[in-house]
């Protein structure tokens, strides 16, 4: 099979894969979200939880006191997981090695309880096996309900009126482990079992090659920790090769089906904020957007790695620098786009790499806001930020009226639109300056010119979306990088975070206001292509001054 | 000494954002006087 027909075969099976999916799951994700018979409406394990934890868990919260929940019990569970890391060597399976330093502790806690997944370290020399599974584990299961429950909330905002009330935060977050990420998890982690991914409590075992050379080889919970790896959009790998390692993504089956488990969950929220808004159109206009942007992605980042720009590019078929020739130029293509147009960052390639132009798309697809589909969550949540600036200024250019699904977007939902979508670039660029200004940490690059900058600058685009993966040459495991990324990624995620359930509580308190003759059809082709246009102008074009000096400088050179 | 550090430093972190809370509370909260106890009035 030529590779144009291979790559055609797995974009078509994983649409088809998505297609089936998006209707039951998403309706079963409404249902999980808008259960009120007082009969059905907690399962009994959920109750345990409920008076284990204090809560009562049949009043709803005001948005401020959900958001308190949410920033309370990540704040625990970071300093939580910085514990349990500097104690290593004191538990159970710890395989002898010792406690992570303090500065690698505080970056890792707070990437996993960001959905970020940014990893200085190599896994299996660094961590053992109870901190794997107890620690980061619970936290990929944490960390994407956090984000999905963020996007319930909002959509309970639009779909509410006159209310200051949008759902229990310990409720919405028991459901989303217990009813979606876990039985999902389970079943994909027995799949990719199936297809060859490790699962064990083996040590570093040191066996002799076929060519007579030695090789340690680490066993591990592996496929257990896989499939919420990527179901949950966060990305951190067992291994430092990530979903490069055969232990961790044998074969171009598993990887199809690792990206499918990344992208499921966004795709499906759309029909869910469609069926909670009472207009199933509604999705499927935000679906149409997010879909345009994946194919776009897709495309381009398969078309420049399929050229043939170099002499060693010409005689191996493509640029296979850095790439699995189990996977070749589609299935890595397809999961680089896959894994930085949603907040994952597990990597199947070393995007340091992929071609400049290539590489560009990976960096602009994170700076877009990883909205297509997004991490579970906040890929949704923030398209329909954008959603609302795109009726907002729809509104300004035709004279139509401000409103989108019958809420009128005042100066006060757009002063929050407008924090949010400054809040991230602010964050990027400058992290990015201050690498760049200060002469030691410039001293981190180990590339000279426009990719070294493009070295720190994906960096910084990462750690700030909460994406996790990395441009390789760059030496960031230092207390000045481990801190400012760490600090970078709490903002990163939950500044965004307080924006949007607070336009959640903002738009709950309106009541309905019915469409008129002056309301902007928010389901038509016309408001998809004004939303890409306001993703492209607002939040792409920000950015384009670094992109320039960096992947463009590089690929035009 | 690097524990006190950054223990410290996410305390802060969470602080500040607790404040963003407090400040936007200001922002959204003028509206809720229309509801009370999660409905209207």
């Amino acid at each position: 099979m030529s590779t144009a027909a291979a790559g055609w075969l797995q974009a078509g099976l994983l649409m088809l894969a998505l297609a089936v999916c998006y209707r039951p799951l998403g309706d079963y994700m409404a249902h999980i979200f808008t259960t009120d018979s007082p009969h059905r409406k907690h399962w009994r394990i959920e109750r345990g939880i409920y008076r284990l934890i204090g809560v009562d868990a049949d009043v709803d919260q005001k948005w401020s006191t959900y958001l308190r929940g949410v920033l309370a019990f990540s704040a625990v569970s970071v300093l939580f997981l910085y514990g349990f890391q500097r104690l290593q060597e004191h538990l159970l399976l710890s395989l002898g090695l010792p406690a992570v330093k303090a500065d690698g502790a505080f970056n890792t806690a707070v990437s996993f309880v960001t959905n970020t997944n940014w990893q200085w370290y190599s896994g299996e020399s660094t961590m053992g096996h109870l901190v794997q599974m107890a620690g980061f584990a619970v936290q990929n299961f944490a960390s994407s309900a956090v984000g999905i429950v963020v996007v319930i909330a909002l959509i309970r905002g639009f779909a509410r009126s006159r209310t200051d009330r949008v759902g229990n935060f310990w409720v919405d977050l028991t459901r989303t482990c217990l009813r979606l990420l876990l039985p999902i998890s389970l079943v994909f982690a027995l799949v990719l079992l199936a297809g060859g991914v490790v699962d064990n409590f083996s040590s570093a075992h040191t066996v002799t090659t076929l060519a007579g050379r030695h090789q340690v080889v680490t066993g591990g919970p592996v496929a257990s920790q896989e499939a919420i790896k990527e179901l949950g959009t966060n990305g951190g790998g067992f291994y430092n090769a990530n979903s490069a390692h055969p232990f961790e993504n044998p074969n171009p089956v598993t990887n199809l089906v690792e990206v499918f488990l990344i992208l499921v969950i966004g795709v499906a929220l759309t029909r869910t904020f469609g069926r909670m808004v009472g207009d199933r159109r509604q999705g499927y206009a935000i679906l149409a957007v997010m879909a345009i942007i994946w194919v776009a992605s897709t495309a381009a980042i398969s078309f420049f790695e399929s050229g043939r720009h170099s002499a060693a590019a010409l005689a191996a078929g493509g640029a296979l620098e850095g790439k699995e020739v189990r996977f070749g130029i589609p299935g890595s293509s397809l999961f680089a786009a896959s894994t930085t147009v949603t907040s994952t960052g597990a990597v199947n390639t070393a995007h340091d790499s992929l071609s400049p132009l290539g590489g560009g798309i990976a960096i602009l697809n994170m700076m877009l806001g990883e909205i297509a589909p997004g991490g579970t969550g906040s890929g949704l949540y923030g398209i329909l930020v954008l959603a609302v600036v795109t009726v907002f200024v729809a509104g300004l250019m035709v004279g139509r009226t401000p409103e989108y699904l019958n809420k009128k977007i005042r100066p006060r939902e757009m002063k929050l639109a407008s924090l949010y979508i400054l809040t991230t670039p602010a964050l990027v660029l400058i992290g990015t300056g201050l690498a760049i200004a200060l002469q030691g940490e410039r001293a981190a690059i180990l590339n000279p010119g426009a990719h070294g900058l493009s070295e720190i600058l994906y960096a910084f685009t990462s750690t700030a979306n909460n994406n996790g993966s990395a441009f390789a040459g760059l030496s960031v495991n230092t207390v000045w990088y481990n801190s400012v990324t760490g600090v970078v990624m709490l903002l990163g995620r939950f500044l965004p975070i307080v924006w949007v359930l607070a336009l959640a509580g903002s738009l709950a308190t309106q009541r309905m206001v019915p469409a008129g003759a002056g309301t902007l059809p928010t389901h038509k082709p016309l408001f998809i292509g004004m939303l890409l246009g306001v993703v492209i102008l607002v939040v792409a074009l920000t950015y384009f001054p670094a992109q320039a000096l960096g992947p463009l400088a590089e690929g035009l050179s | 000494m690097p524990d006190v550090a950054f223990i410290v430093l996410t305390i802060v972190v969470f602080a500040v954002l607790a404040l963003a809370v407090r400040g936007v509370e200001r922002l959204v909260g003028t509206d809720s006087a229309d509801v009370e106890n999660g409905v209207a009035r």
